[in-house]
This record gives structure tokens, C-alpha cells and sequence, in this order.
């Protein structure tokens, strides 16, 4: 009979094992590289493009930084979605939980080992981009123009990976198929969720409650673009559109909801799933 | 012949008419405002100034505002100047009086509001606003910081602690069961 304690080292172990072969099989798959490569490439357009056009760069290193980190959210949803969408379906539509499932570990470990490996791999680009962005800013404007602001940044852009993965993670959970649920999980972070924030701006509704609206403040923490002050119910007009900014707490909040909320359930999901046949 | 004279002197006495009429009209409009302009006074807004250069979003900037008439022999009264930011009107300073060649500072406090600001001021009289004395000025509002490093890393810490604690579940569940 094993104690309380083996039980959680055993426990521990099992889920570092599945992360270290998620990672094996997404390297394998030059999942990991296309990703890097993104996440090299997208920062790396913005110090090499002005420079080829002798276009000048930002008056500011947060200027710049900011301009930069557009595409922040971009890399975050293709990465969620390429290491996160298939981590659950993939075993039942292509049957490999047969074998994986009846092994000597528990099957909440595997899910846990799978939702961690995608979330690490998603951090590590994130942490790549930034990295390449602080070396861009060092050589302009100097290492003293690298402020605190930008790691305020870096931690949301980790906050909104986690959301990212864990809701696509539920949608893998939730789907059959492998492709179903990359998409679905891929268009929901892209285009639905902020097509319902744009829509409710429209009607004058404050959508604070959507991951996406919350995924601004990576951007708005950098104190650059006039965004008009932040807030709940914070609102201003951009032409005829009335826009809101996020509130700086209420959007760690939704973050942080989303994460563990969408992450128990898709666990909750992938353990009661059953493999038919 | 009679009504030759007759005719002669209807037509004097239209004419006579007509001249009594004109000449009170052309008076009174010769008094309008506007038929006959009045000279602009010679003002001007000569320095925009504030209490502090550098301000942080939500202090309170006292805006200074110099005025001054630029003639020598003429005193202006019943002055307005008018205070726009970004464009907007945002206070009028009312019934100024200078005597000829003087100056004088109105002072106005605003509530900062973030990033960079357009401060206008124009002179104004008998509601003509003189443009040609307006002056401006630019301020940059410094955003206050947005959010803080601790409760970000605090957020970081409670996704490892929920992993970690959903990774062991089964484990406390089965210590629960026994």
C-alpha cells in the first residue's frame, strides 16, 4: 500500500513524463520549429523593414515595442492552437489512447502532462518574441530603455497563452476530431470571440467578459497609443464606433477564469471520455 | 397751367417727405453696429504657462494665461479670453479690462488627462474673436502606470498552483476515500 505522498511524487512524475514526450512528438513534428521561427521572424520584420526603407523607428523604445507586439496575439493563438488542438482528440480519432490510456499511469496525469507541455511550448514562444524584441530595442534606443512596462507585457502575454490553451484545450476535449477542434479553437481566439466584442461595442455593451477584449491590455500596459484610459466602463469614440478598454484587474481576472475554468472542464471532458469501439 | 402747378407741387412735397424719412434712416444706420467698423483692439495672448511641465494623468495643472494690449493709448475693457483644449473650448475668462500697453495673467486648473494636449488661447471682443493674437502651446500628460508586477506574477502563481493541485487530484481523492 503506497502513501499519500508517494502517491503525489508518482502522480507528479507521470505528468513530467507526458510532457517531456509531448515535447519529444511536437519537435519530432517541427511543430516546435515552425513556431520558434515565427516567433523570430514577426519582431525581427519590424527592425529590418524601416531600416531597409530608411523609414525611421519610433520616437520611443515603448513606441517601438508596441508596434512590435501587434502580432503578439497572433503568435499566441497559432501557437495554442498547432500544440493544443489535437493534444486530446488526437488520441481517440486516431486510436492511440489504446495503447496510451491502459499504461501504468493515470489518465488525468496524461491530460495534465498534455495541457502543460502545450502551454510551455506556447510560453517559450512568447518568450522568444519578447526576447527578440528587447534586443531590438537595446541596440536603438539602449538597455536603459527597456522598462518595466514591457515585462508588465510579457506576463499578460503569458496570462493570455494560458487562456488561449485552456480554451482550446476544452475544444479538443470536447470535439471528435482533430481538425474540428484546432479550428474551431483557432477561429474562436481569431475571428468569433473578437467579431462578438466589435458587434457588442457597436450596441454600446462593454465586452469585458471576453478573453479577447482582456487580450488588448498587452499592448495598452505599454502607456503608448491614446486608447483613451482604461477601466470598466471606460469608454470612448473612435469615429462613430464607440470602443471600451479594458479594465487592468477585471481583465486578470477574465484571464485567469478562463484558464483553470476552461482547463478543468476540458479535463473533466477527456477523463470521462470514452474510447468507442 | 393750375395743374401744372399742382403737379409741381405734389411732387415737391413727396419729395420733401422722402427726405425727412431718409435723413433719420441713414443717421440711425450710420449709428449700426458693423456699417461702420469699429477699430479691433490691438490684443494679444503673449505666454501660455504651467504650474507643471512634466504631469503625471490626474494632477491638477493650473494653466497660466497672459494677456496684453498691445496699445499704447487705447485701454480695452470688457475683454474675453477664451480657453480651448484639444480644440475644445473650455473656459472663458470674462470682463477683462487693460489700460493701454498692460498685462495681466488668468490662471485656470485643469485635471490632466493623458498624453499630449493642444492649449489654446484667444483674445477675444465684442464676441469677434482676434485670431491674430491667439497663442498655443503643447503638454504631454504622463499616463499613470497601468496594472502592477505582483499581481501579475501573483496571477502566473495561481495557474502553476491549480495545475499542480489538478495534477495530484486523484491522488488527495484517493487519500479522501480511504
Amino acid at each position: 500500500m503506497t502513501s499519500f505522498k508517494d502517491d503525489v511524487i508518482s502522480d507528479l512524475k507521470h505528468v513530467c513524463l507526458n510532457v517531456k514526450f509531448e515535447f519529444t512528438k511536437n519537435w519530432k513534428k517541427k511543430r516546435i520549429m515552425i513556431v520558434m521561427l515565427l516567433a523570430i521572424l514577426l519582431p525581427v520584420i519590424f527592425y529590418v523593414v524601416p531600416l531597409a526603407f530608411d523609414v525611421d523607428y519610433a520616437e520611443t523604445a515603448n513606441g517601438f515595442a508596441t508596434s512590435n507586439l501587434g502580432f503578439i496575439t497572433l503568435l499566441i493563438i497559432i501557437s495554442a492552437a498547432m500544440f493544443t488542438g489535437d493534444s486530446i482528440s488526437s488520441e481517440f480519432e486516431n486510436r492511440t489512447g489504446l495503447i496510451l490510456f491502459p499504461t501504468p499511469q493515470r489518465q488525468n496525469s496524461i491530460f495534465v502532462g498534455k495541457y502543460v507541455a502545450a502551454l510551455l511550448a506556447t510560453w517559450l514562444a512568447v518568450s522568444l518574441y519578447y526576447l527578440i524584441t528587447v534586443l531590438e530595442i537595446a541596440q536603438i534606443y539602449g538597455t536603459a530603455e527597456v522598462t518595466v512596462e514591457l515585462a508588465k507585457s510579457f506576463m499578460l502575454a503569458l496570462l493570455y497563452s494560458a487562456s488561449a490553451v485552456s480554451l482550446i484545450y476544452f475544444f479538443s476535449a470536447v470535439m471528435k476530431r482533430t481538425i474540428t477542434s484546432t479550428l474551431i479553437g483557432f477561429f474562436a481566439l481569431m475571428m468569433i470571440l473578437p467579431i462578438i466584442g466589435l458587434v457588442l461595442s457597436i450596441a454600446e455593451v462593454d465586452p469585458w467578459f471576453l478573453v479577447t477584449h482582456s487580450s488588448s491590455l498587452i499592448t495598452d500596459v505599454m502607456n503608448v497609443a491614446s486608447s483613451g484610459g482604461f477601466g470598466p466602463g471606460n469608454e470612448h469614440d473612435v469615429g462613430s464606433l464607440t470602443s471600451f478598454s479594458p479594465d487592468f484587474y477585471e481583465g486578470i481576472w477574465v484571464m485567469l477564469t478562463y484558464t483553470i475554468g476552461f482547463f478543468v472542464a476540458g479535463l473533466t471532458m477527456a477523463n470521462r471520455k470514452k474510447m468507442e469501439g | 397751367m393750375n395743374q401744372n402747378t399742382k403737379g409741381k407741387r405734389a411732387t415737391l412735397m413727396a419729395l420733401v417727405i422722402l427726405g425727412m424719412l431718409l435723413v433719420p434712416m441713414t443717421a440711425s444706420l450710420a449709428q449700426m453696429p458693423g456699417t461702420q467698423p469699429t477699430p479691433m483692439p490691438e490684443l494679444e495672448i503673449t505666454e501660455i504657462e504651467f504650474s507643471d511641465v512634466e504631469p503625471m494623468e490626474g494632477d491638477v495643472v493650473t494653466i497660466s494665461v497672459t494677456i496684453e494690449n498691445l496699445n499704447d493709448t487705447m485701454p480695452v475693457n470688457d475683454i474675453t479670453a477664451s480657453l480651448y483644449i484639444d480644440f475644445e473650448l473650455v473656459h472663458n475668462f470674462t470682463a477683462i479690462g487693460l489700460d493701454a500697453g498692460a498685462s495681466t495673467t488668468l490662471e485656470y486648473e485643469w485635471t490632466a488627462e493623458s498624453f499630449t494636449h493642444n492649449i489654446t488661447a484667444m483674445p477675444v471682443f465684442n464676441d469677434m474673436p482676434i485670431q491674430d493674437g491667439q497663442a498655443f502651446a503643447e503638454l504631454y500628460v504622463e499616463p499613470e502606470p497601468v496594472g502592477d508586477v505582483p499581481t501579475l506574477l501573483m496571477a502566473l502563481g495561481v495557474i502553476g498552483l491549480a495545475v499542480l493541485i489538478i495534477a495530484v487530484i486523484p491522488s488527495i481523492w484517493g487519500q479522501i476515500r480511504k
